[in-house]
This record gives structure tokens, sequence and C-alpha cells, in this order.
């Protein structure tokens, strides 16, 4: 509802007046400067390890050091990827981060529009004198301009902005988490896809066992030296190596897909070859300096997870959002404005005010919908930093559990395999046993290594979670890059040499 | 009953002969004999690769000492184990004494358990038959006992544990106790003392193990198993005695001896009467007894004595899983290859040849252990182990260790191709498969 009265003259004075303020107010709500994409990726880029951060982009803010970037992947794709090779791919292939990274445009967009004042309203309106059509060119008719402005905008320009920098903030933060996130999940894809192969390869070595057996016993009972049950069984033995094979088969192919997936790659791109998991660095020795404690990690991860930290970030928006809209509720929409009558050669000019009447809608449902919003954001920000919490503690023992495991088989179960075989060689030659012993030993052998593998694997993975809780603060994944290079010195174990498998 | 005063009394007749054997054998302390046989006709008897115990004659009695202990033994080249034995041996120190004589045998006990000596054959007081519990209180570890008793009656006897006496015997506790007669009724040049046992040690291992009932896999004569058994050497046309025992856990033994039909004159029971002696070139020595045997050397040449039953001249070979034979393994070989570079995989053609691939170069076998171990003979390896010596006859000028020289033609060989057409023979174009 708008009433827009005619004033008298002598409102030229105001005239000039409204337009001074309303220069002030659109020169003052212009300066409210925004930050643009690079200055925003910076500040992203500066919260993230250096490592990350040199291939984090926000794509599109520069053309030139997009495809500088661009071609820098292309180069990793070439060669077997280590899982630091496959972070930087994802960072610039997965769209995931791009996503994120629009989702920071939006928040952008918002406080931009949050520091524009509303438009000022202009309205034009004709009148004809009664018994004078406009055929009879008796007398012209009278014309009103009224120019209004939601006044109120001004007062809350500085409150609108302050939320959506809120926002903004929090957009940030998500980008940040979501890069470390893509980063990670890529280096657990490499890891998966590294372990598979390496499973694959075992266990077609494991098929070379046992079909070496079956041929064994065939022949010999056709020699007439065994008899149809050995044949039977050993056959059982062989489809039963196949069928674990197959399996390894189907999972070396399923965390391929699933790598190329992490690397946002599709296509004839995603043919990519992955390093041997025995080239990644040596697992640290699980003794007492190197074990995560969980309530350190627990303590690290609340303090460090920008998940968190976006959350209190939108909390801390729909605070003041609440804020916001519990002073707002009791002010009326109020419109200013100018009203120029021009009836003939009289002309009447004087300010207009349009108020809405608060009676039916006192914001109350407004009010419900931002409390509720605020307590529901609260609510998430618990249930995610208690879950992070119970993650922190259970990466942490995993992470341990997984290093010793890991270290038994490396240490111990291995080396004993390699007697069992050797001591099984030596009574072969010694014809104290029947071949299928040697055979039978190799398998032994052969799948103790793929539960070395298997925990290999799982104590990478745990490493890649605590790196990631820790938001890739620490020196356990000191830049991939570099360790690739020096990984075949670090991480041989001594047993490859001599296992011939 | 018999008094002491008695038993003293009836020894006394012996006094003279036993009296320059206790001279003989206490200047030596022991005779050891590893090699070739002593001088003949001594009139004693020799333990190859054993030794006689030592003895001196002490107030009306010949005194001997066994001490029962732990000892290292080496049943062949390359084979040691942690057994039981006398005197620092297995097979313990044969003890020798004279018909009609007196011994006192101190039995030291060292060993972890108590123990007790049965004298095998002999005839004597009850309670000097040393079956612990039932004749005698068990010699604790620590503790020495005497036995006392007279010889009455010449022969071949033995001596063995009677406690725990699985345990004991398995693990080497044994030795030959030989009464000579005083007057030796067909004097013999070379009189030969041989225990015969078996054993199971496991191949990498180092101890007998006493549980074994069916799987021995070590064969010995006197605790060695060949190649290490001694040969024995003879001159051409010697007469020689066996007197062979055998306190093998569960098997007999078929003795066989190539060339030389023998006669079994005695058995631990006693003579056998002429009238019932017949020729023989095998004869069962049953668990718990002796045969002595008799035959003259007739025919230079190395001549093989062992036991017939074939696993008995193996050493620690495999039993007890499918052999290879007639199987097809060219592609088994290349896929084991693949596996275990190392290995050498054989016996589709039989087993032969085992004995040559244990003497190559590089090849791994279980530590401590003779597998296939066979010996090296003149013309290629032995392929035989465990109960299996050689007997050298020679000239009396030639009595050493070497090889046999055969005289020219007298070694079978290749035929040639004018003898076979001289005589009708046509090998066939294929071997057995032409039948198949
Ligand atoms: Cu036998």
């Amino acid at each position: 509802m708008t009433i827009s009265p005619s004033l008298a003259a002598g409102g030229g004075t105001a005239l000039r007046a409204a337009l001074i303020v309303a220069m002030l107010i659109v020169t003052m709500a212009n300066s409210a400067c925004t930050p643009s994409r690079q200055e925003m990726q910076r500040d992203v880029n500066s919260a993230l390890p250096e490592a990350i951060a040199r291939r984090s982009r926000w794509l599109g803010a520069d053309d030139d050091k997009d495809r500088a970037v661009q071609e820098a992947v292309k180069a990793l794709l070439q060669q077997p990827l280590t899982p630091d090779g496959a972070a930087e791919v994802a960072l610039v292939r997965h769209r995931r981060v791009q996503l994120a990274y629009e989702s920071l445009g939006l928040a952008q967009a918002d406080l931009v529009d949050a520091g524009l004042l509303s438009n000022p309203r202009l309205a034009l309106a004709a009148h004809f004198h009664q018994g004078s059509l406009p055929s009879q060119q008796a007398q012209p008719p009278g014309i009103a301009v009224d120019v209004e402005w939601p006044f109120l905008s001004v007062l809350f320009l500085a409150q609108r902005t302050s939320i959506a920098e809120a926002r903004q903030n929090a957009a940030a933060a998500r980008v940040i988490d979501e890069v470390l996130a893509t980063a990670a999940d890529a280096r657990r894809a490499v890891v998966r896809h590294a372990a598979a192969t390496e499973v694959r390869r075992l266990q077609r070595a494991d098929v070379e066992a046992a079909e070496g057996n079956l041929v064994l016993v065939r022949e010999n009972t056709r020699a007439g030296n065994q008899t149809p049950l050995d044949l039977a069984e050993e056959e059982l033995a062989y489809q039963q190596a196949l069928l674990m094979a197959a399996d390894a088969e189907r999972d070396a192919t399923l965390t391929h897909e699933a790598l190329k997936q992490a690397l946002g790659l599709f296509g004839g791109e995603g043919d990519v070859d992955v390093v041997a998991l025995s080239s990644l660095p040596a697992l640290p020795v699980p003794d007492a300096a190197i074990v995560v404690d969980p309530a350190e990690l627990e303590v690290e991860a609340i303090r460090r997870s920008y998940r968190l930290i976006a959350m209190q970030r939108d909390l801390d928006a729909a605070a003041r959002d609440l804020g916001y809209a519990s002073v707002r509720r009791f002010l009326p929409d109020l419109d200013v404005g100018l009203v120029a009558d021009v009836d003939g050669s009289d002309v009447a000019v004087g300010p207009s005010v349009g108020v809405g009447l608060p009676i039916f809608n006192l914001g109350q449902g407004e009010m419900l919908r931002r409390e509720s919003l605020l307590r529901r954001g609260a609510a998430d920000l618990q249930r995610a930093a208690v879950a992070l919490r119970a993650q922190a503690r259970q990466t942490a023992v995993a992470h341990e559990l997984n290093l010793r495991r890991s270290h038994q088989l490396t240490t111990r179960i291995i080396p004993q395999h390699l007697i069992v075989v050797d001591e099984l060689e030596r009574r072969l030659n010694g014809m104290l046993l029947f071949p299928s012993r040697l055979f039978a030993g190799r398998r032994g052998f052969l799948q103790a290594r793929r539960q070395e593998t298997e925990a290999r694997r799982d104590a990478w993975l745990t490493r890649i979670d605590v790196e990631q809780l820790r938001q890739g603060s620490t020196p356990f994944m000191s830049p991939m890059s570099s360790m690739s290079s020096t990984a075949g010195s670090q991480a041989n174990p001594s047993y490859s040499a001599q296992g011939h498998d | 009953m018999v008094t002491r005063r008695e038993l003293l009394q009836t020894t006394a007749a012996a006094a003279a002969l036993s009296t320059t054997l206790a001279k003989s054998a206490a200047a030596t302390s022991s005779t050891s004999s590893t090699g070739a046989a002593p001088s003949s006709g001594t009139g004693r008897t020799w333990t190859p690769n054993g030794e006689t115990l030592a003895s001196h004659a002490s107030r009306g009695a010949r005194v001997m000492h066994l001490v029962a202990e732990e000892v290292e033994h080496e049943f062949c080249p390359g084979l040691k184990a942690r057994c039981w034995g006398y005197n620092g041996r297995t097979v313990g120190p044969t003890i020798e004494v004279v018909e009609g004589e007196r011994v006192r045998i101190y039995v030291t006990n060292r060993l972890p358990e108590p123990t007790s000596v049965h004298w095998h054959g002999l005839v004597l007081p009850n309670g000097m038959d040393g079956v612990a519990g039932l004749t005698q209180r068990p010699i604790q570890p620590g503790e020495t006992f005497a036995y006392e008793f007279d010889c009455l009656r010449a022969g071949t006897y033995m001596y063995h544990p009677h406690y725990d006496e699985m345990t004991q015997m398995a693990m080497g506790m044994m030795g030959m106790f030989i009464v000579l007669p005083r007057r030796d009724p067909r004097p013999v040049d070379l009189d030969v003392v041989m225990m015969l046992s078996e054993w199971s040690v496991p191949a990498g291992g180092s101890r007998p193990n006493p549980l074994a009932m069916a799987d021995f896999n070590i064969l010995t004569i006197n605790s060695k198993a060949f190649p290490g058994t001694a040969p024995v050497v003879v001159k051409t046309g010697a007469r020689v005695r066996f007197r062979i025992g055998n306190l093998s856990a569960m098997d007999h033994h078929a003795m066989h001896l190539h060339a030389f039909p023998f006669t079994v004159v005695a058995t631990d029971g006693g003579e056998v009467p002429p009238s019932a002696r017949f020729p023989e070139v095998t004869t069962l020595v049953a668990v718990g007894s002796t045969k002595t045997l008799e035959f003259t050397a007739a025919l230079d040449g190395d001549w093989a004595f062992h036991c017939h039953m074939t696993h008995h001249g193996m050493n620690q070979m495999g039993h007890g899983f499918p052999s290879l034979i007639g199987a097809e393994l060219t592609q088994v070989k290349a896929r084991l290859a693949k596996q275990s570079p190392s290995v050498m995989l054989m016996g589709e053609a039989g087993m032969g040849g085992m004995a040559d691939m244990f003497e190559m170069e590089g090849m791994k076998y279980p530590a401590n252990s003779i597998p296939m171990k066979g010996g090296k003979g003149p013309f290629s390896m032995i392929e035989m182990g465990g109960m299996f010596t050689v007997v050298k006859v020679r000239p009396p000028a030639q009595l050493d260790d070497e090889w046999y020289q055969h005289p020219k033609g007298t070694v079978a060989d290749l035929a040639t191709a004018a003898d076979l057409a001289a005589d009708g023979v046509v090998v066939p174009a294929t071997g057995v498969s032409a039948k198949t």
C-alpha cells in the first residue's frame, strides 16, 4: 500500500536534500567492495598444504595459468600415478572442486547483492480534466511523477552484508574441505587400485601353482601312481584358485573404475596406470613414537576440521539472520520519495511516504523459521562434531592396528613362509616329500603375500585418513612427487628379491 | 642257592686265560676299531666302528665300568644326532670275557632318568638280570650300581636297559656281550661283532624319536649307516665269523651275504648242533636275538653284506607318498621351476641317480641329513644306505681299503654287436611299450 499525497510547492529544497542523500547512499553501497575470484582462491589456498595448494584451482579465473595446470596434469597421467600425483590430477579434473568453488561464487554473488541498495521506483500518472477530451484541446492533461525508494534498506545494509559475509566464509571453508577430501579420495583410490593390482598378480601366481599341482596329479594319475580321487580333489583346489583369481580380477577392474572416478577422468584418458604398492615409502615401524594418540587426533581433528568450521560459520550467519529478522519484523516497510505534480503550468513538488501496515503478518512465521534453522544448524554441528570425534579415535586405533598387522606380516610371517618354502625345497630335492607339498607351500606363501598386501593397503588407507583429519598438516606424506623418486630405495622389502612370485 | 664262595671256585679254572685277556685289554684301555680288521687269529673279536670295553682283574673278577650317558653320534658323514649310549658312544663298547669268568660290572647312570642293564641271553642269578622293578630297583641318575655274575656259557649275547626300554634302546643304548670259549672248536681268522638297530631321526632333526613305531629311516650296523659303515677286510680263503645281534625296535633283519654260503653255528641260546646246521646266504636275525654265522671267504672281490629288506638299505629318504614313476613331468617341471627355481624334480624314471644328485654342487638339502646319500663306488655311486657294508676279500699282500682291481674281462659291460650276433640274441627295437 503506497500513499503518495501531493504536497505543496516549496519542495525544491527537499528534493535537493533527498538527491544528496541518495547519492551518498549509492556511493556507500558501491564502495562495500567484494573480493575477486583470484583473491578468494588465494585465501582458500593459504589454508591448504603447499602440495595441494599448488594444484587447487578455481578454473576460469586465469586462462593462462589454467592451461599450464592442464598441461602439467596431462604429463602426470603419462606415467604411473603416485598417490600425490593422483591428488594433483583430481584437484584439476574432478568437478566436485569446481562445484565447491562455484558455490563460493554464489555466496560471493549474494554478498554483492547484500551490499547493494534497493532501486528506487518511478511512477508516472496522467490525469484528464472533466469534460475536456483530448481531441478538444481545451486543457492539457495533468501528469504526476512519483519516485519512491524503500528507505529502510539503508538501515539494514550493514546487517545484510555481515550475514552474506558469514555465508561466504562458510562457503570458503567448504571449498577447503572439499579440496582436501578430493585429494584424500584420490590418494585412497590409488592405494586401493595398487593393492588390487598386486593381489591380482599374486592370485595369478597362485593359479599357476595350483595348476602346476593339478598337472602333476593328472600326469601321475595317468601314470597309475595316483587315483581318480586325488585328481578330483586337485581339480577342485584348482577351480577354487580360479575363483579367487576371478575375484581379484574383478576387484582390480572395479578399483580402476573407482580410481578414474576419483580423478574425474573418463574415456581413453581413464586408462591410467598406478605405481606398485611396494614402491610406496616403507611404512613406519609401529613403535610408541609413531603411533597416533586417539585423544590427540580427536582434539586435532575437531580443531582443524573445515567442515565443522563451515557449519559454525553457517550457524553464525543463521544467528545474524535471526537477529536481523527480530529487528526487521517490528519496522514497517517504509518507502520514501518525491512526488511531482504537473498540471498545465502548475508544478507541485513534495515528499511522499509509503508504509506497509503490520496488521496481519507480524513476521511470526519468519521468526519461527529462523529460530528452527538456527537450532537445526546447532544440532547438525553437534552431531557432526560427535561423529568426527568418533571417527578420529577409530582412525587412530585402526591406524596403529593396521601398522602392527602389516609389520607382523612383513617382518615375521612372510620370512617364516620363505623358510618353510626353502625347507620344502630342500626336502623335495632329497625326495623326502611329494611335490604337492611344495606347491602347497608356495600357495601358502602367496596367500601370506596377499594378506601382507592387504594389510599394507589398510595401513596406507588409515594413514591417509589420519592425514585428512589433520587437514594435511602431517609430515607423513610430504610432497608425493619427491616421495616417488626415492621410493625404490626405501621400500623394496628384502623378501621380494628372493620371493619368486 | 649258589654262594659267592662257590661262584669264585667255579670261575677259578678260567683264571689263567682271563689274566692274559685282562692284561692286553687293560694295557690299551680299550680297543677301538673303525677301519680295517685286526690281524687274524688273535682269538679276540672285532667290532667295526666300535670298541671293546676296557677291563681289569680285581678281587677275583674281571672288572668293567659302563657309564650310561648322552652322546653326540655321527651315523654317517653329514648326519649327527644327540643319542644315549655307554662310555661316550653308541653302539656301546663290546664286552668281551672268557667262558667261566666272573665279571663285576659297574654301571653309572648319567642319564636324566633311571636306567638298568639287562645282560641279554646270559644265565645268571635272578637279582643280576637287570629288569627294573622286577629284579632290582632302578638305577637313579647319579647312582652307580654293581652287577656281579659268572659267565658260564660261551656265546654271543647283548646288553641293554630294562627300564623305559622303548626310549632308551631307541636312543641307542645297547651293546654286544661276547663270552669267548676257553678253546675255540673252530678257530677263525676274523671274528666280527655287529649290532643291528633302527632309528627315527627326521631329516633336518638331530635326535632320535623313540615314539616312532614304523617310520624308521636310519638302519644301522653298530650304529652306523652306509656309507658310514667300516668295511670288513679279510684275506683270501679266511675263515670268518659274524656275530650278529638285533635290538631294533620293530624289525627283524634278513641279513644277506653275497657269494659265500654261510652256516649259522649258534644263537644266543647256544650252539646249533652240527646235525641241525644248513647252508644259507640269507638269515633272519629276529629282534632280541643273536645269530653267529661262519663262512670261508673263498673269492677275492668286494662283496656286499646287507639287510635284504630294501627299505633297510636306504637312508632318510621319504616314504608314504605316491611315486612318480612313469609320469610325464615336463610340464610339471616347467611350472615348478617358475615357483621354485632351485629344486630338481626327479623320480619319473625310477629313483636311481638320486645319490649323484646329492653330490651335485649347489643343490640344497635339509641340514644335517642324509636323504639320498649313497656311497662312492669304483664304477658309480653305490645307491645304498642303511644296513649295508662291504666284505673285501684280498690276497694277504693287499689287505687294504682300496677298491678291488678286477682281472681284465671279469666285469660285466656293454655287449658287443658281434657277441649278440654270434649268440643269436636280437635286442627288441623298443622296450616295454612295444608289449603294451
Ligand atoms: Cu632289515
